[in-house]
């Protein structure tokens, strides 16, 4: 959440010249700020790398060598080995194909889905923007870590659940965000002005409003992804997301637990990784909201 | 004032009488039976009718909701599955170590963060602004449960200066609510940074340097007081935070909280337990955001007086 500190509106502004302008000087402003062009890369990299998996890992991420079982970390395994003889460093890569997909198809829902409420929220004042605030209020009432277990206790620990929890318990306060934005833009001439040429609810709600409310959006979506990716591989963690022999990077820290002691190496490679995917996403997050939000580059 | 707390206190009832519902709500889209779960899976087909009836459970949704309700206000959450010990009791039972973490990491981050974000705000753009913001940064996105994991095979198997499983002494204390602080520290650190900033440019911070003030007089007198409004905010969402959510932080030291709680009610599918804590968390986080909206009220006399 976001707050003001002279005021109570979320800092993020989507005034009537957000545009195609608006995106151009945002861009510009991103290109120049460094630490965010090194979250940028980093993203970009991990992205590649773990797409990559199948060609890059050095080895299989699930065959086990008894002759080498938790080596140190050497020229042939840059990482060590785990109890079974499997080699981290390809288990790391291969891992975050699945950390990655599940934050961000899961940012994706939920970013997906408060746009909908929330503009339906928001444009259709009334009776159906309190019947959905009073329910996101509920669902807000939780905290998130504690809505996202008992979504996870319904439909039991994998790892398309936390995926499917994530996102969905992640709706309500993107709705909230989407709201805001969408009743400041209602009163705008620019919407009486397509009204006014006879474009329908639908047309307003998706072609006029939509493009000058998402880029809070997309900044909140970035900022939500590292928590989601730490989300993930904590759930993994305490064994109620992505369960064994799944090299998923929480999962992986849960088995490296009971090795502390003979093997450190099994816990400190996967979480290095999430370490860095966090940090890389929180960098490009702080750049993507300096460039969206002149007035916090003012202060 | 009276009147705004009292809104306050009205508006809190609806949310909890909601989240009851949805916490009801579960049971019923949960599959499997709870008679079946509580006698195990070789009962007689009799038996689980018998129990059903008992339960209550071949009643209309309404009525069993009426009743969870009235229950629960009255300090009657269900027995658990397993144990078949009342819910109320465990949570109880729980609750002091989870509540005993969240306090000390909170007051970790409260010193930390707000510290941190006053002096790389006075000292803005100068190498210990930067510094603090970076490890700030930092901070935010290290894996919490990872850096406990880090710290433990530092200081617990190699250094071997602390025992850090188990435990609820003070000395058993520090690693966890040091890796559970942390994230709120960062958090905290950065608002107030900004906040600060945006405080400072305020006229009345030029009008009382302008008369002459000591700029130790202006921070601390003029400036901190309004940046703390929204950084008590947060600090309360992040506390309620804390209580539901040491999840993570319980597991890798092994401390019996609610948190660790929650994670083995979930594993052994127990219904009671699971909506038992769900319940209880739920309405220790209003409370709490209720009484930081007092606090709130109480700080900012523009918000009270805006109602």
């Amino acid at each position: 959440m976001t707050l003001d500190c002279t005021s109570s509106t979320p800092t993020i502004e989507s005034g009537p010249l957000a545009g195609r302008s608006q995106w151009k000087m945002a861009w510009q402003s991103l290109r120049k700020n460094v630490t965010a062009m090194i979250g940028l890369a980093g993203l970009i990299l991990l992205v590649v790398v773990t797409l990559l998996a199948p060609w890059l890992s050095p080895f299989d991420p699930t065959s086990m060598d008894v002759g080498h079982l938790m080596t140190r970390p050497d020229q042939v395994h840059l990482f060590g080995t785990d109890d079974l003889g499997r080699d981290v460093l390809s288990r790391v890569l291969w891992g975050g194909r699945e950390s990655l997909r599940v934050a961000i198809l899961a940012m994706a829902i939920a970013m997906s889905g408060g746009v909908i409420v929330g503009l339906i929220s928001g444009f259709y004042d009334g009776l159906v923007d309190n019947i959905i605030q009073r329910l996101s209020e509920v669902f807000l009432a939780f905290p998130s870590i504690l809505l996202l277990l008992t979504i996870v206790a319904v439909f039991g620990p994998s790892l398309s659940t936390v995926l499917l929890a994530l996102g969905m318990s992640s709706i309500p306060s993107y709705g909230r965000l989407v709201r805001g934005s969408v009743l400041e833009a209602v009163a705008r001439d620019y919407v009486l002005a397509a009204r006014a040429v006879g474009v329908g609810n639908r047309g307003i709600m998706f072609r006029h409003i939509l493009p000058n409310v998402i880029a809070p959006v997309i900044v909140y979506t970035t900022v939500g992804l590292g928590g989601a990716i730490m989300t993930t591989a904590g759930l993994s963690y305490v064994g109620l997301g992505a369960q064994p022999p799944s090299p998923e990077w929480g999962a992986m820290l849960n088995y490296g637990r009971g090795y502390l002691r003979e093997a450190w190496w099994m816990s400190i490679f996967p979480g290095l990784a999430i370490f860095i995917a966090v940090l890389s996403v929180n960098l490009l997050g702080d750049g993507l909201r300096d460039a969206f939000d002149p007035k916090s580059r003012v202060v | 004032m009276l009147r705004y707390i009292a809104r306050r206190v009205l508006m809190a009832v609806p949310v909890l009488l909601g989240v009851s519902f949805l916490v009801f709500a579960i049971a019923q889209v949960t599959p499997g039976d709870p008679a079946l779960g509580i006698l195990g899976s070789y009962a007689t087909p009799e038996a689980v009718a018998e129990l059903r009836e008992q339960l209550g459970l071949n009643d209309p949704f309404f009525v069993r909701y009426g009743r969870y309700l009235w229950n629960a206000l009255h300090g009657d959450l269900g027995q658990s599955y397993r144990g078949r010990t009342p819910v109320m009791d465990e949570l109880l039972m729980r609750f002091p170590a989870t509540l005993q973490l969240a306090l000390a990491a909170m007051l970790l981050a409260t010193v930390l963060g707000v510290s941190a974000g006053v002096i790389a705000a006075v000292n803005r753009d100068t190498w210990a602004d930067r510094l603090t913001m970076v490890t700030a940064l930092a901070g935010l996105s290290i894996p919490s449960f990872w850096l406990a994991i880090v710290l433990i095979i530092v200081f617990g198997v190699r250094l071997k200066w602390v025992s850090v499983i188990g435990g609820l002494g003070l000395k058993n204390l520090i690693l966890p609510a040091f890796t559970l602080g942390l994230g709120a520290a960062a958090v905290l650190a950065r608002l107030t940074r900004s906040c600060m900033l945006e405080v400072l440019q305020e006229n009345y911070v030029w009008t009382a340097r302008a008369k002459g003030l000591a700029e130790r007089v202006v921070i601390l007198r003029h400036v901190l007081r309004n940046t703390l409004i929204p950084v008590v905010t947060v600090m309360g969402l992040q506390f309620g935070g804390m209580l539901g959510g040491a999840v993570f932080i319980e597991v890798v030291f092994a401390r019996p909280g609610l948190g660790s709680f929650a994670v083995n009610a979930i594993a052994a599918r127990d219904l009671p337990q699971v909506q038992g804590m769900a319940l209880f968390t739920a309405t220790v986080f209003v409370t709490v955001n209720l009484l930081v909206d007092i606090l709130y009220g109480l700080l900012n006399p523009r918000i009270r007086l805006a109602e």
